[in-house]
Order: C-alpha cells, then structure tokens, then sequence
C-alpha cells in the first residue's frame, strides 16, 4: 500500500516534468543544457534563501515572511540566468538559425521549459503529511515554473514590465495560496489552494500560447 | 570490417561460448547483426549468428528452470538447499 | 588472465583492426549516402584545402569579422554537442551508483567496508579535529596510492612496456567487475530477498566479467562497451562509498588539488603521460584507447597535445587556426580514419597508424591513461585513479562531428541514426568557420611546424576517473537525503559544463574534477546544514515556494 502510494504520488508529482523533459528537452543538446544551468541557478537561490531562514532564527516559523524573500530571490536569480543567457544568445541564436528550421530561433522560448525537471528536487522531500495533496500541488507547481519561465523571459527580451510583474505576482499569489494547506482556520484550505493555482496556471498558459503564437508569426 | 574479420571473431566469440558463456553467443549475435545483410559476408557469419543466438537461449531457458526449481524447492531440499543459497533470506 | 592470453588478444587486436578499418569505411559511406548533410561535411573535407588559396584574397575586415563570429557561434554549437553526448553517460553512471547505494543501505550486512589501509577509524564520539586528522591520514594514504600508480603507469609507458600495462589493466577490469560485482550481487539479492544459489550466481558473474572483458579490450558493439564502462565506473563508486564520510570527503578535496597537479603542472605525471605518448606514439597501447576513445564515441585522434605545447600561450583563435593547420593536410584521411574508430575505439590506432598519423595518439593517451588509471583503482588498491582531464579538441570540425556520430553509429545502427541527424544539423554551421579558419592559417606559418602533429579529433574526452569520482561524490550524497544528492547532481553536471566551456576558451587539457567536485562540495554542506531544514519546516507547513 504505501508503495503504491508513494509511485503514485511520484507520479503525480513529477510526470508531467518527466514528460516535458523526455519529450521535448532530452533530445536537444542546448536545452539539455539550459536545463543544467537553470535548475543550477534555481538551486542557488533556494540555496541563498534557506541560508537566510537558517540564519534569521526568529521567524523560521512564519512562511509568509520566508515566501517574501525566497520567491524574491527566486525571481531576481531567474534574472541572472536570463542575463547569462543573453550574453551568449548572440551565439545561440545564430547557431539555432543556421538549421533550416526556421522556429529554431523560438527556441529560448522552449529553452524554458527546462525548468521544469530543474525544479524537481525542490519539493522532493516526500515528508509530507497530505501526501497526495503535495504531490498535486508540487507538479502544479512545476508547471507554473515553466510557465513564469517563458513569460519572464519574453519579459525581459521586449522590456515588457507587465509580464515579468505578472510573474512575481503570479509567483507570490501561488506560494501564499499553499499557505492554505496547513491553514487551521480555513475549512477546506487545500482545494481553495489547488483550484487557486490551476486558475494561476491556466492564466500563465494563455499568455504563454499567446507570446509563442506571436513569436511564430513574427517568424513565419 | 573485412568479411574475414567478422567471421574470425564470430567463430571465436561462437567458440568461447561453450565455456558456459552464453553471454558471448549474445555477444555475437549483437555483434554481427547490424551487418549481417552484407553480400560479401561469408553464410557460415549467419551460420554462427543464428547458431549463437539458438543455443543463447537455450542456456538461458536451462538456467531459467534451474533457478526455477531451486527457488520452489530449497526448502524442501533441508541443508543442501541452505548450502547452495548465496544469502539465506530472512523470514522466509 | 594469462600472460599468453593478453598477448594472443591484443595482437589480434591490432591486426584485426588494422584489416578492419577500410571496410568499415566503405560502410559508412554508404550509411551515410542518404543524408545529404553528411555528405557535405565529408565532401567538404578533401576539397578544403584547394579552396583555400581563392578565399583569402576576398576577405574583407567586415567579412572575417563575420566568419569569426560564425566560427564562435559554430564553436559553441560543437561544445554544446559535445556536453549533450557527455552528459548522458555521465547522468547514468551517477544514477547507478545512487542506486546501489540507496539499495544497499537499506538494509544490507555487505556494504563495501573500509579497507584494511585506511589507518583512522573514525567515530561518532570522536572530536571534530581527531576527524579532520585522521580522515586526512586516510585520504592522504589512499592518494598517495593513486600518486603512486599514476607514475607506474606513466613510467611504464615511457619505457614503452605496453603489455605489462595492457595486462594489468586487464586484472584490474575483470577483478573490478567480478568483484565488485559479487559484492554488489550480495547486496541486491540481500535487500531484495532474492533466494540466489551459488550455480547460478557463479554463472552469471562469470558471463558478465567475460563479456565485459571482450568488449572493453576486444571488440564488439560499441554500446556494449559504453555500457560495460559506465558500469564499471559505478560499481568503483560503489566502492568507494565505503570510506567513511570525512575520508570521502578528504579524498575529494585531495583529489581536487592532485588533479590539478597532474594535469596543469608543467611536471604533472598525466602531462608527462600525454607527452610522451605523443613524442613515442606507435607505442601507445590499443586497450588506453579503447577505453577512452570508446567511451567518448571516439573522437578521432587529436591534437591536442601539440597544441598545448606548441601554442599554449597563444589565444585560442590561434590555436583554433592551428588546429586547422593540422587538420587540412590530414583531412583526406580523417574519414578513414575517425570512421574506423567508430566500433571499437582500438580501430581508430590501428587505422591512424597505417596512415601514418602518429600524432593522433597523442590525444589519445593523454585520455586513455586517465582512464585506465581509474580502472586501475579499483584492482590495486581499490582507490585511484585519475581521472582527470577532459580534453577537447574541435578541430576541423567536419571531421569530428562526421567521425564521432558515424562511429557511434557504426556501433548500433540506431544510435547512428541520432548520431548522424545531429551531426547533419550542424553541418552547415561548420562551413563558414572552416573557411575563416582556413583563412587565417595562411596567414600564420605555423602550419608547416604543426603539420605533422596532426589532429582531427574532435571529441571530447572524459577519464573514467571524473565519472567515478562524481559518482562517489553524489553517492556519498545520496547517503543523507534526496535533496542534497539532487543538489550535488546538479552542481556536478554543471561543474562538468563550466569545464567543458573553459576547455573551449582555453584550448587544451583541463582537469575535470575541480570545478564539479567544488560545486558538488559546497552545495552539499549547503544543503545539508541549511537547505534540508528549511526544506522539512516548509514541508511541514505544507507551503511551496
């Protein structure tokens, strides 16, 4: 019983990653890359982070002040990778435009979805009560990462302030939403939680398809 | 790859098999079989190749029904199946 | 093994190969006819060098500025390729090993124990300095060992005993595997409670340690031999997660610092190694090879020695153009020859030495004896090796990126196929880099001095050594907690990234270990004191960030 629940809930949580990651990241060389770097840099920050609640000891228990400074930096090192990354997209993007593929160059669109297993180990202590709840809520997760992702980057590409605003916004509303689960007050606090960010989620989706269906018609 | 040199080796690696090597019949058989289309290559290649992977098989179905065997019947066997087992399984 | 038998195997090694490699052309040529990139990339090679000569008096500033930048982008693109076929085998390895870790720490009475040389015993009632020294004593006395081996086998090699190398490494492949594996073996069947007799477990091994011995040393199917070394490399790791925790530790900062050493010093034993094995190279044993070029789907020999020393000073623009010096006299036979190193890496000698490209050992040995001093580790002493340098060249790229896939290819046709799209993919980014390479080579007389260092290699090349010590390291990872062996995983792959980008600035021999080991260090402690905590409290509360 408890192995099925553990599968079952590695499965939950992860395969949506997993499939992003074997379908469309795996077979390409850069984005396997980006990848490395990115979930690199996304442990750096959560690195950073539990360095500053390891050290600020009086507020190790109030997660609203904790959210604050690690979707912060969170938010700020994704601004790192994309500097990094522009430094070398010059190269990037004329190797991705030498192929005949013309969509080659959206690529750093795709290139975002690496985030995704990036962020895999992030919730991967399974020591969690509600364990089924956690994995939903980790995989739901996961997907938003790749969402900000490709939204914050085409943020910082075209200066446009209203999308990275969305993604820290979107970011801090969906952190707080989890603070639901262990609510003791709030009858229900995980389902409001869930629905909260599949809505967040769905409404990153859109942008998202929107910028790409742009990006697309901007090439073609 | 010379025709001649395929053959060589598959003969030698049909060959060592015999040493309760079955794995080389494998071996062998992944071995030659990207270029078995190949005209200049001598039948007796194939010849070893299906040869190799036949008696593979066999050896694998033989030590499958031994194993078989041995894991529904050490028990009954007293000692001698204590004896054969590797690591004697807890709780069982 | 006997002495008798190694001979009879190697001889048969090289003769076989000798013979082997115009086939294996032919073959590829015709895997390769219906793909219309490839072709161009081969085609391309012959016709360079006549091209040459028209092309520079055109050039203007704004043009080579141009075919710079290209020769950058088609650079990275190449080292991009390269990380993505490293990496592969690299994720699997550390995978194995935080499997038979994980495995055997549930439970098992056969974990791998501290051997008998480690002098300090630590434990947890000791203090925090008693740790420190003793664990260094530990990890002082298991790399004095590696040092040790590491100058037996470059002596051995400068004194041109080959077979006593090759026969050694034999020992210590087939006692790694048989071993190993019968350790590993007790602990699956202990934890898994699988009821295993004696007959069959003996059969097994004995299958699997012959097999493996056949298709690291002889030939065969080249996936099986990248899959023979990765798990060679994780059973080591295995290994060696049976030194206790602060010797684990020791030993890699150690490492780190011998590494270093060996490879960077001017008197470094693995610099010494690939000088040597570049200054006598028909002497540079089939099986070093092997293993190495193998592992690294064979890239073709290289330069890369000759380029150090000839031009490690220079600017790696000028290196490139060096590069391509050597390669453009050569290109003729870089297809023969990268092509027969396709199956097993030992064609790649045979063929080079019959086209009279010595020099392409050079790369060669620089990688084989790390690997082989990995391999040795495990036999002797059970501790060592080396690893050490990932090497690589890009030379002429056409040749490499059409070599290195094909060979693969050669292997199992599938993989080929991949091989083969990835290398057509690239192909047309090769083409303006060549030309503005070859453009500035005229203007550098180098050409003539390299000429006969050769090179075409292109791949990159890892010593088993860097896979079994990352292992180790995220293995001893993987014995505190998931997040920190993700952690170390991470830090490690991208350790191995950041080196493999520095070997493209820098142009020649790096040592793998530091960076990745550094990173794959700090993030562990980091993890571990700060990370899992943190990570238990949110976990508690539920809350994701």
């Amino acid at each position: 019983m408890t192995l099925t629940t553990f599968f079952g809930c590695a499965f939950t949580a992860y395969g949506p990653s997993l499939a992003i990651f074997f379908g469309s990241i795996a077979p390409n060389a850069q984005l396997v890359i980006l990848m490395v770097s990115s979930a690199f840099f996304w442990l750096i920050s959560v690195l950073l982070a539990s360095a500053i609640w390891y050290m600020a000891s009086d507020s190790r228990n109030t997660f609203p002040v904790t959210i604050i400074y690690t979707v912060l930096l969170q938010e700020l090192f994704r601004y790192f990778l994309y500097l990094l990354i522009n430094r070398a997209e010059s190269g990037l993007n004329m190797v991705a435009m030498h192929p005949k593929s013309k969509f080659n160059r959206s690529y750093i669109t795709q290139l975002v979805n690496s985030l995704g297993p990036g962020v895999i180990m992030c919730e991967s202590c399974k020591t969690v009560s509600l364990y089924f709840i956690s994995a939903i809520t980790t995989s739901i997760l996961i997907l938003h990462h790749c969402a900000w992702m490709m939204i914050s980057f085409t943020g910082f590409t075209n200066r446009s302030w209203l999308r990275i605003a969305w993604v820290v916004i979107t970011h801090y509303g969906a952190s707080y939403l989890t603070i639901l689960n262990s609510s003791p007050t709030i009858n229900y606090g995980c389902a409001y939680q869930i629905i909260g960010n599949v809505a967040l989620l769905i409404a990153s989706a859109i942008i998202v398809f929107a910028d790409m269906r742009h990006l697309h018609q901007k090439l073609s | 790859m010379k025709a001649e040199e395929i053959l060589a080796a598959s003969k030698k690696l049909f060959f060592g098999g015999f040493a309760l090597l079955p794995m080389l019949w494998l071996y062998n058989v992944l071995y030659v079989w990207p270029v078995r289309n190949r005209a200049d290559l001598s039948p007796q290649v194939r010849h070893y190749m299906l040869l190799s992977g036949i008696l593979s098989v066999v050896m694998f179905v033989v030590f499958s029904v031994w194993f078989g065997i041995f894991v529904n019947q050490r028990l009954n066997w007293g000692t001698t199946g204590d004896t054969l087992t590797v690591v004697l399984v807890k709780g069982v | 093994m006997g002495v008798p038998g190694d001979r009879y195997s190697t001889d048969m090694e090289m003769t076989n190969r000798a013979a082997t490699s115009p086939s294996r052309t032919g073959v590829a040529g015709e895997a390769l006819g219906d793909e219309g990139e490839n072709i161009r990339a081969t085609a391309n090679r012959p016709r360079r060098r006549p091209r040459e000569p028209r092309r520079r008096p055109r050039l203007t500033p704004e043009q080579r500025a141009a075919y710079e930048e290209a020769e950058r982008i088609a650079d990275m693109k190449f080292y991009m390729l390269q990380i993505y076929k490293i990496i592969k085998p690299v994720v699997v390895c550390i995978c194995l090993s935080i499997l038979w870790v994980k495995i055997s720490m549930a439970g098992s009475d056969y974990r791998p124990t501290q051997s008998s040389y480690t002098v300090y015993k630590e434990s947890p009632n000791s203090t925090a300095s008693q740790n420190f020294l003793g664990s260094l004593a530990n990890a002082g006395i298991i790399i004095g060992q590696i040092v040790i081996v590491t100058i037996i086998i470059v002596v051995l090699f400068k004194r041109g005993h080959i077979k006593v190398l090759i026969g050694f490494f034999m020992v210590v492949v087939a006692m790694l595997l048989g071993f190993m594996g019968y350790i590993l073996i007790l602990n699956l069947i202990q934890v898994l409670r699988i009821p295993l007799d004696y007959l069959t477990m003996a059969f097994a091994l004995w299958n699997f340690s012959v097999t493996g011995l056949i298709s690291v040393f002889w030939k065969g199917p080249m996936w099986v031999q990248q899959m023979y070394l990765t798990v060679m490399s994780s059973l080591m790791a295995f290994s060696l997660t049976g030194l206790a925790e602060w010797t684990t530790w020791m030993l890699l900062a150690l490492l780190v610092v011998w590494d270093l050493i060996a490879v960077l010093c001017p008197f470094g034993p693995l610099k010494i190694l690939v000088e040597s094995s570049r200054s006598q190279n028909q002497e540079v044993p089939a099986l070093l090879y092997t293993v190495n070029a193998v592992w690294f789907m064979a890239s073709p020999p290289d330069a890369i020695l000759n380029r150090e020393t000839l031009n490690s000073k220079e600017s790696s623009e000028s290196e490139n153009l060096t590069l391509n010096n050597d390669g453009s006299p050569r290109t003729n036979f870089h297809g023969g020859h990268s092509r027969a190193t396709g199956r097993d890496g030992g064609a790649s000698i045979s063929s080079s030495r019959n086209s009279g490209l010595d020099a392409s050992f050079s790369a060669h040995g620089g990688m084989s004896r790390t690997s082989s001093t990995m391999e040795l580790v495990p036999g002797a002493n059970g501790e060592t090796g080396n690893r050490d340098t990932i090497e690589l060249r890009e030379r002429a790229r056409s040749g490499d990126s059409g070599n290195s896939p094909r060979s693969r290819g050669e292997g199992s046709p599938l993989a080929g196929r991949v091989a083969r799209s990835t290398s057509g993919r690239q192909g047309p980014n090769r083409d303006p880099r060549r030309d503005s390479r070859e453009t500035d080579d005229d203007e550098e007389h180098r050409e003539s001095s390299d000429d006969d260092d050769d090179d075409d290699g292109g791949g990159l090349k890892l010593g088993l050594g860097d896979f079994v010590f990352y292992s180790v390291l995220v293995a001893r990872a993987a014995m505190f907690d998931w997040v920190t062996t993700m952690c170390c995983m991470v830090a490690v792959l991208t350790g191995m990234n950041a080196t493999i980008f520095l070997l493209a600035i820098y142009q020649k021999a790096l040592p793998a270990l530091p960076i990745s080991i550094c990173f794959g260090m700090l993030f562990y402690f980091a993890t571990r004191f700060a990370l899992v905590p943190f990570l238990a409290v949110l976990a508690r509360g539920q809350v994701f960030i």
